[in-house]
């Protein structure tokens, strides 16, 4: 072929009408239609809490855009967590245990905030993205 | 093109076993009861291990109440309470060095509570394990 031209004949129909339908059939995507297309990955970013005990502290703070939360216990003492914005507490409704050794990767990430509190002064990892 | 499902996914850890294990017979005792469970989506995967220093005798029926944080089970459309709600895997043995007998275990509703129940020929129990998965609300 010695252009780039596609020619498509159509038996019986209308040439014209059929290069319109075409056209408007492409639709010219915008800017705001592509963002984060091509992106390959999160950044994470470790928001772990060294040392708490006695008081619900925010795990994650609300972020619209969070896609990843991980957490991890590894310590040798129970965390609780509340995953739906309130106050996290130990053996309360709304707040679910997180033993040692345990971890918990929630996808999708909640956007709320997350709190926790720990039952001895002990680490709790957290990853957030 | 389909979107790609991502579950989440909690991971109890290695935790020590305080639910209630019955036997029959001469229950075993001086125990390790330790327990873990992973739960991926909808899907909960367990494994359950009793290891005792001092046998017991004439035990042919071991049953496991499910732990209180291990997720509810779901039965399938038709299962009603008191029924099976799968089979799953497990082991009485004379030790843990053995591969144990053969036996039959099923996840299963007591009308009560879920217990992972295991049933086999008579031994002088001293080690078990119950493994295996089921589904659960997501």
């Amino acid at each position: 072929m010695a252009d780039s031209s596609i020619r498509i004949d159509v038996a019986g129909g209308d040439q014209a009408k059929l290069a319109t339908d075409l056209t408007n059939g492409i639709h010219t995507l915008k800017t705001t239609e592509v963002s984060g297309l091509g992106t390959s990955g999160v950044t994470i970013t470790d928001a772990s809490i060294a040392s708490a005990a006695g008081s619900s502290e925010t795990i994650a703070a609300a972020s619209a855009t969070r896609s990843v939360l991980n957490v991890s216990n590894p310590g040798t003492t129970s965390w609780w967590i509340n995953a739906s914005g309130g106050a996290a507490a130990a053996n309360a409704a709304g707040s679910f245990e997180l033993p040692p050794g345990g971890r918990w990767c929630p996808r999708p990430a909640p956007v709320n905030v997350v709190k926790g509190i720990g039952t001895a002064s002990s680490k709790l990892t957290v990853e957030v993205g | 093109m389909q979107d790609l499902f991502v579950p989440g996914w909690f991971d109890s850890g290695d935790l020590a076993l305080v639910a209630t294990v019955a036997w029959d017979g001469t229950p075993p005792s001086s125990g390790t009861l330790r327990y873990r469970w992973l739960k991926i989506g909808p899907l909960v995967i367990f494994n359950i291990r009793g290891d005792y220093s001092v046998a017991g005798a004439n035990n042919t029926t071991l049953t496991v109440t499910k732990p209180a944080d291990m997720p509810t089970p779901l039965g399938l459309t038709g299962w009603a309470s008191g029924e099976m709600v799968n089979s799953v895997m497990g082991s009485l043995s004379t030790a843990a060095t053995g591969a144990g007998g053969s036996v039959r275990a099923a996840l299963q509703h007591d009308s009560t509570n879920y217990v992972f129940k295991v049933v086999g020929s008579s031994i002088s129990a001293a080690f078990f394990f119950v493994t295996g998965f089921y589904f659960a609300a997501s």
